[in-house]
């Protein structure tokens, strides 16, 4: 499992994919690097699986092609690509037991049983499924199943691992503490991880690397920070947690936007979209206390919902819906439904998307 | 819980109680009056096996005979019905419907109806012999399509044909296609893929295919009668004979039996190997 990290470990060149009419991947170019855990974020219908599944050999590309460690792959099916995938359903053996699932891939490439023996006790315990070994699998519950798809999958020890929707299947509470066995793995195994998800926080608490899709085409990679803060599109920046959307102009490096307030900003002229986000906004009851250099609004609250830690506020302001979340012990006194308060940002929170 | 007890058992009576008067007692009947003797057209209570004893040595020529033919009539259909439900599973797409409909619009049209229209068809002015003499292969018509085990093979596997689809493709249905998929991306080649992960999971529906040909085969006595010819020898002719004209119950039900019995170990034998064969490691 230890690649050259220098190199790319998976490329994909204007890989293309039409089903009919509809083009599913449109001319996608993406670089995976040895020890990455990608994830592969987007909406249902972007083309996210279709992507993952010519990763894997289970479609072949219209056109471009897809090397993966230095071969071109383009044209192999799955069993000869260095790649295992854990897929959606697990898709496990129902007439196998556990051990029987996991060993079936080594089998096939007629390891001598003691080793066979030996690599499946390993994964088994790393994936913590001890005392399973003989059961059938499909008495075990969907944690389980995960298990077992996973293990089957990491001990080809494959390049790339590919997740599809892995926990997409499993109820919140199994949900986030698989989250955390797979980093672990991934950190254990040192490998290369890609998943697809529509999970934007599933995304966020795993990768190291997101990538976002839209109607086939990449729209924008980095880590989830990067994307957080930077967003490149109003789609991206209502996909990954929740925007405030003001749209305005720029002219002379200076950005006016339609709510009437206006900051500095170097740009070429035109539209501009201006995201703020939920968190980056304070609430107080009086103009006052809030410094010159900040944005602010004025408003009236509609609705304030308690989330436990946070507050998130539903806020008129301008003739438009402004959320903004506090943490719950910062909220000032006295304020219910109705009350009217100012808001405030600091103009570094603004990022201007100009979109064509 | 206990009113759905009174439920279950209640919609079983039906069933049950067909099933009971009309097979299983006649059938324990039956197997008593196999250890009886006959004199002069009188049963007589007894408890001899010399009517088994004369089944194994006068008719073990039929008994070979009708094993041997009821094995290939259940083989070639279940093979057959397999690749037809294999078609209808995985490689026909949205056209799969329509092909299952077609399975069981052949159901319509009765058992004799079939066995008669393969007799035109093989007979001496049947389609075949006609068909053979315009095209000049033939000056005269021939008589070997007619009246031998292979005229019983065809129509009794072109009878049975869909009934032993619908066994297969039920199994394959259930089959997730993502574990064929996973099989695959684990280095399976497509044989491999068929061998580990399809058969073991169709078993049951193969089984029941096979059975049912098999069994029915191995019972028939009509069709044998009709297309099989004089030296088609099926034991069911002979249990025919022994009950309608020669009015011998007891060697008729030891016949009978012995078919029963060698029927299920023959049964027994091909399910355990399979399972034996297919079993994962």
């Amino acid at each position: 499992m230890n690649q050259n990290t220098d190199h790319p470990l998976v490329q994909l060149t204007a890989v293309t994919k039409q089903f009919g009419h509809t083009v599913a991947v449109h001319l996608l170019e993406l670089t995976i690097s040895a020890g990455d855990f990608l994830a592969i974020l987007g909406p249902s219908g972007c083309g996210k699986t279709t992507l993952l599944n010519m990763i894997a050999g289970f479609m072949l590309p219209d056109s471009g092609t897809i090397e993966i460690d230095g071969v071109d792959v383009t044209r192999h099916g799955p069993e000869r690509r260095p790649t295992n995938m854990v897929f959606q359903g697990y898709g496990l053996f129902p007439h196998m037991n556990v051990r029987q699932n996991v060993a079936y891939g080594l089998r096939l490439r007629k390891m001598p049983r003691a080793k066979i023996d030996q690599r499946v006790n390993e994964i088994i315990e790393l994936v913590d499924l001890k005392g399973f070994e003989d059961r059938n699998v499909t008495q075990l519950s969907g944690g389980q199943m995960q298990r077992v798809a996973l293990s089957r999958a990491l001990i080809m020890r494959p390049k790339v691992l590919l997740l599809d929707e892995p926990l997409a299947a499993l109820d919140l509470k199994l949900r986030k503490s698989m989250q955390e066995e797979l980093r672990r793995i991934h950190q254990s195994i040192g490998g290369t991880f890609v998943f697809v998800t529509h999970d934007q926080e599933e995304a966020m608490s795993l990768a190291n690397r997101i990538v976002i899709m839209q109607d086939g085409k990449l729209i924008q990679e980095g880590t989830a920070r990067e994307i957080y803060d930077r967003p490149k599109t109003r789609f991206v920046s209502t996909f990954i947690g929740e925007a405030n959307l003001f749209s305005g102009y720029r002219k002379d490096d200076k950005v006016v936007l339609d709510i009437g307030l206006t900051f500095s900003n170097a740009g070429p002229d035109g539209h501009v979209d201006n995201v703020v986000r939920p968190e980056a906004i304070t609430v107080s009851h009086s103009s006052g206390s809030i410094q010159n250099d900040l944005m602010t609004l004025k408003g009236k609250i509609d609705d304030i919902i308690f989330l436990g830690p946070y507050i998130n506020c539903r806020i008129t302001a301008a003739k438009r819906m402004v959320t903004v979340l506090v943490s719950s012990s910062s909220l000032p006194e006295g304020m219910t439904s109705g009350s009217d308060v100012f808001l405030a940002w600091r103009p570094e929170d603004n990022t201007v998307i100009n979109e064509k | 819980m206990k009113s759905y007890r009174a439920t279950t058992i209640s919609l079983l009576i039906p069933s049950f109680s067909i099933f009971g008067f009309i097979f299983v007692a006649p059938l324990l009947y039956f197997f008593v009056v196999s250890f009886w003797r006959k004199k002069r057209f009188q049963l007589i209570p007894d408890a001899t096996i010399t009517n088994y004893v004369q089944v194994l040595e006068e008719y073990t020529r039929p008994l070979w005979f009708t094993f041997g033919v009821a094995t290939i009539i259940g083989l070639v259909t279940t093979i057959l019905a397999f690749v037809f439900a294999y078609v209808i599973r995985f490689k026909s797409g949205r056209y799969s419907l329509h092909l299952l409909f077609l399975v069981l619009i052949t159901l319509f049209g009765g058992y004799l109806t079939k066995i008669y229209v393969w007799k035109t068809i093989l007979g001496q002015t049947g389609i075949l012999n006609t068909a053979l003499m315009m095209l000049n292969i033939i000056d005269e018509p021939i008589m070997m399509f007619l009246f031998n085990p292979m005229a019983v093979v065809i129509s009794l596997a072109h009878y049975m044909l869909p009934l032993a689809v619908l066994p297969i493709y039920g199994a394959l249905r259930s089959i997730d296609e993502t574990s064929l998929r996973g099989a695959l991306d684990l280095g399976a080649s497509r044989f491999r893929v068929f061998w580990d992960i399809v058969l073991p999971q169709c078993q049951m529906g193969i089984m029941a295919a096979f059975t049912l040909t098999f069994l029915f085969a191995a019972g028939d006595w009509v069709t044998p009668k009709l297309v099989g010819g004089p030296y088609t020898s099926m034991i069911g002719t002979f249990i025919q004979y022994q009950y309608g004209s020669r009015f011998n119950q007891p060697l008729g039900s030891a016949m009978a039996f012995t078919v029963i019995a060698i029927s299920l170990l023959i049964l027994v034998t091909i399910a355990l190997v399979g399972k034996r064969i297919l079993k994962p490691r």
